[in-house]
């Protein structure tokens, strides 16, 4: 894994707690353990960020979780929620997580833009040495975020603003 | 425009992509190496390729490229990290046509596609 | 506070409509009726064939998104006092300071709370 930088870190640990709290009321506490590993069948959501860096956040979770929030979301239902409602609950996440970790990072004055959330089952395609992961747990669940379109080296977005020798610390 | 994108990271190739479809350009094709790259070069009107892949790698890519004639003028744009200013000037000498520091945004995409192509 | 008979929500996910609405009915709209639609274009049809207070609406939204649709109700003779509160993920201050030039009432980002929309539909 890519070792984060502490600003981008931060920046993910409260956009997730931030998403969590209002929209599913639920508290979250960053995992410790780096070595976490899901039980039973996965889900991944992922979205791109084009501007000012090109990135992809990603989040993985057990299909229990995943329909957990869903009912949290929007009641108990008999059956459990369908497949539909799941995924776009979860995009629904991963757009507001993701618009508040841009939100921090990006300077005030200049706009950023996300692309469309994709969902998915199985564990998200990712290879350790290209992403950044940040856990949560949730309760008995756990919640994973990946971070691609991180300078190996340095953890931080890579973002072309800051390349041309302005404030690297571009969070407000 | 066909674009043939070469990364040996999947999702460098996808975050690649997502900026490339971001701006319209969606007649994409992926490859993992240099070697998978030249099974996929018909039709290609533009390359982004990686520098360090395994089987083959970029500066070998551009070389077999360049060999045949049909591909003499094929724009190849190298995307690299940031700091391989070595490695630039190599590649610039053996046929590259530009270079861009990964991972791009489009307005940078667009910006160095413009140049290189001249459109 | 002007009473809020009738309110448009927009947003292409059913997650987030469902959100907004039930903070707008803890921040005081309880008594409205609610459309909501999938996108501008429905939006847009919703609002020339109802009487609305709010239009409330999402960006990025397939067919025609936020931006779009506020240029619409802004040029529209019929349409053009109505206030467009923007609710979108991608908000930040330059997005913000745009989008009011534009003529929207409001910007705010996600996560929605009720607190943060009691605050600007009693500016209505």
């Amino acid at each position: 894994m890519i070792q984060c930088d502490t600003t981008v870190k931060a920046a993910m640990v409260n956009a997730v707690t931030e998403t969590m709290e209002n929209m599913a009321f639920e508290q979250v506490e960053e995992a410790t353990d780096e070595n976490v590993v899901q039980s039973g069948n996965v889900i991944w959501a992922s979205l791109p960020v084009i501007r000012p860096s090109a990135a992809e956040i990603s989040i993985e979770l057990s299909n229990d979780y995943a329909k957990a929030v869903t009912e949290a979301l929007f009641g108990f239902s008999e059956n459990g929620p369908d497949e539909t409602i799941v995924n776009d609950a979860l995009a629904e996440m991963l757009n507001t997580i993701g618009g508040r970790f841009m939100a921090q990072l990006t300077p005030a004055q200049q706009e950023f833009e996300l692309g469309l959330p994709k969902v998915g089952t199985g564990k998200t395609k990712i290879s350790p040495n290209d992403v950044a992961a940040v856990n949560f747990n949730v309760g008995e669940y756990i919640l994973r975020v990946y971070i691609a379109g991180l300078d190996p080296q340095k953890g931080i977005l890579i973002n072309p603003v800051a390349q041309e020798g302005s404030d690297e610390n571009s969070g407000r | 425009m066909k674009i043939l994108v070469v990364d040996d990271s999947a999702i460098m190739r996808r975050i690649i992509c997502n900026s490339l479809k971001s701006v319209g350009f969606n007649d994409i094709v992926e490859a993992g190496n240099g070697a998978e790259a030249l099974e996929n070069i018909n039709g290609v009107n533009l390359v982004l390729t990686d520098w360090n892949m395994p089987v083959m790698d970029g500066l070998t890519l551009v070389k077999e490229i360049r060999k045949r004639s049909e591909f003499a003028t094929l724009p190849i744009i190298m995307v690299t990290t940031e700091g391989a200013k070595t490695e630039v000037i190599e590649a610039l000498k053996n046929g590259v046509n530009n270079y861009m520091v990964k991972p791009f945004t489009p307005d940078v995409l667009v910006e160095k596609v413009k140049a290189t192509i001249g459109k | 506070m002007k009473p809020l008979s009738c309110i448009i929500i927009a947003d292409d996910s059913t997650t987030a409509r469902m959100i907004i609405r039930r903070c707008l009915e803890i921040a005081g709209a309880d008594t409205a009726t609610f459309l909501e639609a999938k996108d501008g274009k429905e939006a847009l049809e919703l609002a020339k064939n109802n009487d609305v207070q709010l239009l409330v609406t999402d960006l990025n939204m397939p067919n025609m998104d936020g931006q779009s649709l506020l240029r619409h109700i802004k040029s529209s003779p019929k349409l053009s006092e109505l206030p467009v509160l923007i609710i979108s993920s991608a908000s930040n201050d330059a997005k913000q300071s745009g989008l009011l030039d534009m003529g929207a009432f409001a910007i705010l980002g996600k996560p929605v709370t009720p607190a943060n929309l009691a605050k600007i539909i009693e500016r209505l």
